[in-house]
């Protein structure tokens, strides 16, 4: 009907468009906002791994009994802690799992942020075994054979000397000749720190050699340090992961879970301690001795909270849930003995009484849930009404003749559009936070705040109409307006990346500087040793605690580039051969097909590398007589180098798809063969592009986390061996972060200098890589 | 007069050997091509076959047949039949007792103990919902198909051999016994998981389900596409078609390919200290989680995107500008049509990665155990990846197969999510 209408079909596409779909993205999460803020409804359980399988369990119970499910995380329990120990209301999570006791400094941190009311319970204890693969023969070993076989100083006659021993033999003649080789919790990890407690530090004051010693924190550096050289094998905290790795090879020891020997004897055998085979029997009559207590912290300040607080801890004390009987011994904890499971819950519900009725949860209703999205929606539909009438308004202002019109009619109408909503979105975002940070109880007058806001945003938002609307005249340049907002839009757009890295180096930093204050920086940068063997508990001392981040690097490094050997020639052919060589057809399936590599989740080729290639790559240097690591930087890097292939395929495939046919054909004309023309004249003007996908696949293999995680080792060896085990700086970030270690010990704090490290490094790399790309550039056509 | 024409023109001659070589290497580079391609596509097939093989099995189940007597003193012991009193009666002591009065030969309070740990702690919820659906079945006596426990699921899919010493078995003699003696009376059969489709996540391997974790991923997505789309592709946008070339967009540019390699853990941190520490947002929350991988997915978008722009002849862009086009008229309705394609597929890198990711999501509380399915991005909810992760780190190992199907629900909903993407780069796909 009217005369312009593809004419403004075309220009309704594009940025307008866009515009709108991101107002709207941003209006839609103003509006959730307030919803956010709703009451929580369930409670919120942080901490420990070992933990996390009983505290789920109770919680699902729990839930059975009409209680909304809890959420249960699992973030180790110093950064359970480090949560727990935030504040006090709804934003912060109202039981802290614990494999040890909580130490002082959090007590302190928790005092300083208002949680002065913790309520210690004990819920249990978890069997820590040592297992090994079906395939060898049974083998009891006793805790001094252990401490022989893995302390990092031994007494061999009389003195004291780095561990010598590296078969069983030499240990216990009575043992079979085999490689020590013992598969462990690395230093961050709770279960770690019982070990050394219950066995390294029980056996080794039988040595007459220790006893000698005066001064105990020495003698307690000396019991609890294990050894470095390979014999002891830091092996993450997915004891899944070693069950099947010493399926695999038979010689080797794991330190596990009891659960985990328990559903799997079928491929395990637990080996006996000092005589005494680590049965459920035995570990709850308490004569296998080596096993660790658990703990819940109970923040009491929510009882009134979050409803269920007491009922939850009741059901944990239950004697059905944590009695000798009860369903958490089928999960794997072994329970307290009968007398101190009763002494401990009586103890626990007088602390924590069930409260008779509990105050009633306000609950927004659905009309005021329902308002935030009402105003959002009432504001776009006042900008579209805007549209069409700045576009009416500019036809009837030359009577149709657009030809008059300096601007295309639907220019006029997003000018007006958009002069609508622009003090619309303000007087929404404001009004929503104004809402969200008013003092007082945030729902009592929640209809009426929300009332006021729309109504502040529909007048904001006509005034703005009626304003633009008055501009509409034949020689406004509305487009040249549009133009101007759109590329305001554009800019702010493009300075967000400026943002998330500067809230990225604010939020390492901080805590980077608190490491540096404990840790010298130079050591940091420069030291050849990394060996965050740092107590654990207050009544530990230091052990060796070595912060220098070269070998973490150097390893990243290492794996980096066994990634890009495999990633740059694989990719890059195959991009050639999609752009150049295959049928419409061929590429149409092939790519998206490729594309899909770099879909599946990373924890998925972290099994595939572990368990697949790694032991193949092991068995294939056996054979050629090669001593390959279990955890061999080869592994891990071919199986990075496979799932970062799309990042370099694809995108070379684009820019050699975009390199127009004209040079293509020009290079045919003069004789050149499709290979000739393809290296000489596709590759060189398709080189920055190229250059760009293989940077972003440099960038992922570096940021890559949970391949390495899994397959890749927790020791750092400075080698440039491949076949070695070697760390990663992402490996070392995760580890220390969800470990169960103090949140403020130079061991937590050193994930936020890797961090910071690793941003800086990279920085550099891309500076120099921009550099290079910048003179070699050429630009075609 | 011929001679000289012909003399004019070298033809090539095919038994020269320079040719030969040429076209040998020319052979050559062709295979390499499709050495590489198919390389590629193998190591793609050997995960998706070993991904498959262990998961198929998780979508089916056994059942075990049992005549429930549905006594109403156990139902309702008060005699009311109302709803309260009815969902919360104990059909599980119902389950028991059928199981109790089908061994009578099973006395010992151990005995007892193994023989009502064939069948799984929410058995009695399948009574139960037929109760509620039909209160009237009440007195009568009714064959009810229960979920076995997961040991014994493992028992009849054969992941628990039959052969080994019993006490290297989770499921001992007896229990088999039972077990076979039940399948000989026919009263074990197999049928589709629904539950695991259907529910949310659970510490009992047969009552665990992915729908959960799959909501969560949804909703992760939806928040992370709808941010990380539009502003990825204005930033590029401005970075490569209007920022002058100063030192200030050079260090934009640099920037953003060094946010690519960041760890994902950082950006993390980062969600913990802005968004949940400065602007207050729920922990656990898709909603979160998603702004925190939008930002991760950004760099990737803009660098792709900038990539596709430059692709773009610039012939296309002189011609527009000589009929009068502005310079974002240019852009918007020339170059970024052209150029989408591109933009398509580093959209599918950038957001495939979101969606397997699972580190950062750990400092904002998705990792998580959560029963309840989310209903929408405020409600706290896991995510795909992480859902795989915690059941691979479970002991029972009903788990294992749950997790590699896990992981074929993860790669059913990136193909979907591709397929929308990969047809927008098909439409707009040509060469010059």
């Amino acid at each position: 009907m009217l005369p312009a209408q593809s004419a403004r079909n075309r220009a309704g596409l594009g940025l307008p468009s866009i515009s709108a779909v991101v107002f709207g993205a941003v209006l839609a999460l103003g509006a959730l906002l307030p919803q956010a803020a709703a009451a929580r409804e369930q409670l919120h359980i942080v901490g420990s791994s070992t933990v996390y399988p009983f505290a789920t369990a109770v919680a699902e119970h729990f839930a059975q009994e009409g209680f909304k499910a809890p959420v249960v995380e699992s973030t180790g329990t110093g950064g359970g802690l480090k949560l727990f120990c935030g504040g006090v209301g709804e934003g912060f999570p109202d039981i802290a799992n614990a494999s040890r006791p909580i130490k002082e400094g959090e007590v302190e941190a928790c005092k300083q942020n208002g949680v002065t009311d913790i309520v210690e319970v004990e819920i249990g204890y978890d069997g820590i075994v040592l297992a090994a693969g079906k395939g060898g023969a049974p083998r009891a070993l006793t805790v001094r054979d252990l401490y022989l076989a893995l302390a990092k100083e031994v007494p061999v006659n009389g003195v004291l000397l780095a561990n010598p021993y590296k078969l069983w033999s030499e240990v216990n003649p009575g043992l079979p000749a085999d490689r020590i080789e013992v598969l462990g919790p690395p230093p961050t990890s709770g279960t770690r720190d019982a070990f050394l407690e219950l066995v390294m530090d029980k056996a080794c004051h039988t040595f007459p050699e220790i006893a000698a010693l005066t001064d105990e924190k020495v003698k307690k550096a000396k019991c609890q340090t294990l050894r470095e050289d390979g014999a002891y094998i830091d092996a993450g905290e997915n004891d899944n992961l070693i069950v099947q790795k010493l399926a695999a090879n038979p010689v080797a020891f794991g330190i596990l879970g009891y659960s985990f020997l328990a559903d799997n004897q079928d491929m395990l055998q637990g080996s006996a301690m000092d005589g005494v085979t680590p049965t459920e029997d035995n570990i709850i009559n308490g004569s296998y001795e080596v096993a660790r207590k658990l703990y819940l912290y109970v923040k009491k300040q929510h009882s009134d909270v979050v409803p269920g607080l007491a009922e939850f801890v009741a059901e944990f004390m239950s004697e059905k849930a944590s009695g000798t009987q009860g369903y958490l011994t089928d999960k794997g904890m072994v329970p307290m003995p009968e007398a101190e499971h009763a002494a401990v819950s009586t103890a626990v519900l007088a602390a924590l009484p069930i409260a008779s009725s509990l105050g009633a949860v306000l609950d927004l209703g659905a009309t005021s849930a329902l308002l935030p999205w009402i105003a959002g929606g009432l504001l776009l539909l006042l900008s579209s009404v805007g549209f069409q009438l700045g576009r009416r308004r500019a036809f009837a202002s030359v009577r149709g003749a657009t030809r008059q019109l300096h601007s295309l009619p639907s220019y006029h109408g997003v000018y007006v559009g958009l002069g609508a909503f622009l003090p619309g979105a303000l007087a929404l975002l404001l009004g929503a936070v104004t809402a969200h940070y008013l003092p007082g109880d945030p729902k009592a007058g929640h209809d009426v705040i929300w009332a006021a806001i729309a109504a502040a945003t529909l007048g904001a938002a006509a005034i703005g109409l009626a304003w633009a609307q008055r501009h509409v005249s034949a020689n406004f340049r509305a487009r040249n307006a549009v133009e101007k907002m759109t590329m305001i839009l554009l800019v702010v757009c493009s300075l967000l990346s400026i943002l998330t890295t500067v809230g990225i180096v604010l939020s390492l930093v901080f805590e980077a500087m608190r490491f540096f204050a404990q840790v010298s920086p130079l050591e940091f940068l420069f030291g050849l040793q990394w060996s965050p063997q740092m107590a654990i508990r207050a009544d530990q001392v230091g052990q060796s605690g070595a912060f220098g981040a070269i070998p973490v690097f150097a390893g990243t490094i290492l794996i980096t580039i066994i990634a890009m050997i495999v990633a740059v020639p694989v990719g890059l052919m195959s991009a050639i051969y999609l752009s150049d060589y295959a049928s419409r057809k061929t590429r149409a399936w092939a790519k998206p097909l490729i594309e899909i590599l770099a879909g599946i989740p990373t924890v998925v080729y972290g099994f595939f590398a572990a368990l697949t290639v790694a032991p193949l790559i092991r068995g294939m240097g056996a054979s050629v007589g090669l001593d390959v690591a279990s955890e061999s930087a080869l592994a891990a890097g071919l199986v990075m180098g496979v799932m970062i292939i799309p990042f370099i395929s694809s995108l070379s495939d684009d820019v050699m798809n975009a390199v127009p046919q004209a040079m293509r054909d020009g290079s045919f004309a003069l004789g050149a063969t499709k290979s000739e023309t393809i290296r000489q004249v596709v590759v060189p003007a398709a080189l920055p592009g190229i250059m760009g996908g293989v940077l972003l696949a440099v960038s992922r293999a570096i940021g890559e986390t949970m391949i390495v995680v899994m397959a890749a080792g927790l020791t750092a060896n400075l080698t440039a061996n491949p076949l070695e085990a070697v760390t990663t700086v992402t490996v070392q970030i995760v580890t220390l972060l969800v470990g169960d270690q103090e949140f403020d010990s130079p061991k937590t704090l050193a994930a936020f200098a890797l961090g910071l490290a690793l941003f800086v490094v990279t920085l550099i790399l891309n500076i120099v890589a921009l550099r290079i790309v910048k003179k070699y550039r050429e630009q075609y056509e | 007069m011929s001679d000289t024409s012909t003399q004019g023109i070298r033809r090539p001659d095919l038994s020269d050997g320079r040719i030969r070589r040429r076209y040998a290497a020319e052979r050559r580079f062709r295979f390499y091509g499709m050495f590489a391609v198919g390389l590629a596509i193998a190591m793609l097939a050997v995960l998706l076959v070993s991904v498959c093989s262990k998961g198929y099995s998780a979508f089916y189940r056994t059942e075990i047949g049992l005549d429930v007597v549905l006594d109403p003193a156990v139902i309702t012991p008060d005699g009311k039949k109302d709803a309260d009193t009815l969902a919360n009666a104990d059909y599980q002591g119902l389950v028991k007792d059928t199981l109790k009065n089908a061994f009578p030969e099973v006395t010992s309070r151990a005995d007892r103990k193994l023989l009502y740990a064939l069948v799984s702690n929410g058995a009695g919820d399948t009574i139960r919902q037929a109760v509620l659906s039909d209160p009237s079945v009440i007195g009568s006596t009714k064959r009810f198909w229960v979920v076995a426990a997961d040991d014994i699921d493992m028992l009849k899919k054969g992941f628990i051999k039959r052969d080994v010493a019993e006490a290297e078995r989770v499921v001992p003699d007896s229990q088999i016994s039972w077990f076979d003696k039940l399948a000989a009376n026919n009263q074990i059969k197999t049928t589709f998981n629904s539950t695991f489709l259907s529910a949310g996540d659970s510490r009992e391997p047969e009552q665990a389900g992915v729908l959960g974790a799959l909501m969560g991923s949804i909703f992760t997505m939806l928040v992370t596409v709808l941010l990380a789309l539009p502003l990825g592709v204005m930033s590029a946008i401005y970075l490569e078609e209007f920022a002058p070339k100063n030192r200030l967009t050079e260090i934009i540019e640099v920037n953003i390919n060094n946010l690519a390699a960041v760890p994902s853990i950082v950006f993390g941190l980062l969600g913990l200290a802005v968004l949940l520490g400065v602007f207050g947002l729920p922990r656990s929350a898709p909603l979160v989680g998603g702004m925190v991988l939008a930002l991760m997915t950004l760099p990737t978008i803009i660098i792709a995107t900038r990539a596709a722009l430059k692709a773009v002849p610039p012939s296309i862009r002189e011609a527009a500008y000589g009929i009068g086009a502005s310079s974002l008229q240019v852009v918007t309705h020339h170059v970024l049509p052209l150029a989408t394609p591109g933009i398509m597929t580093g959209a599918i890198i950038g957001l495939a990665r979101a969606l397997g990711e699972s580190a950062p999501l750990l400092m904002i509380g998705m990792v998580a155990f959560i029963v309840d399915v989310p209903h929408g991005p405020t409600d706290p909810a896991t995510v795909l990846p992480v859902q795989i992760y915690l059941w691979a780190d479970s002991p029972e190992r009903a788990f294992v197969e749950k997790t590699s199907a896990g992981i074929m629900v993860l790669l059913a909903f990136l193909i979907s999510m591709n397929a929308i993407a990969i047809f927008v780069r098909r439409r707009f796909e040509r060469r010059w």
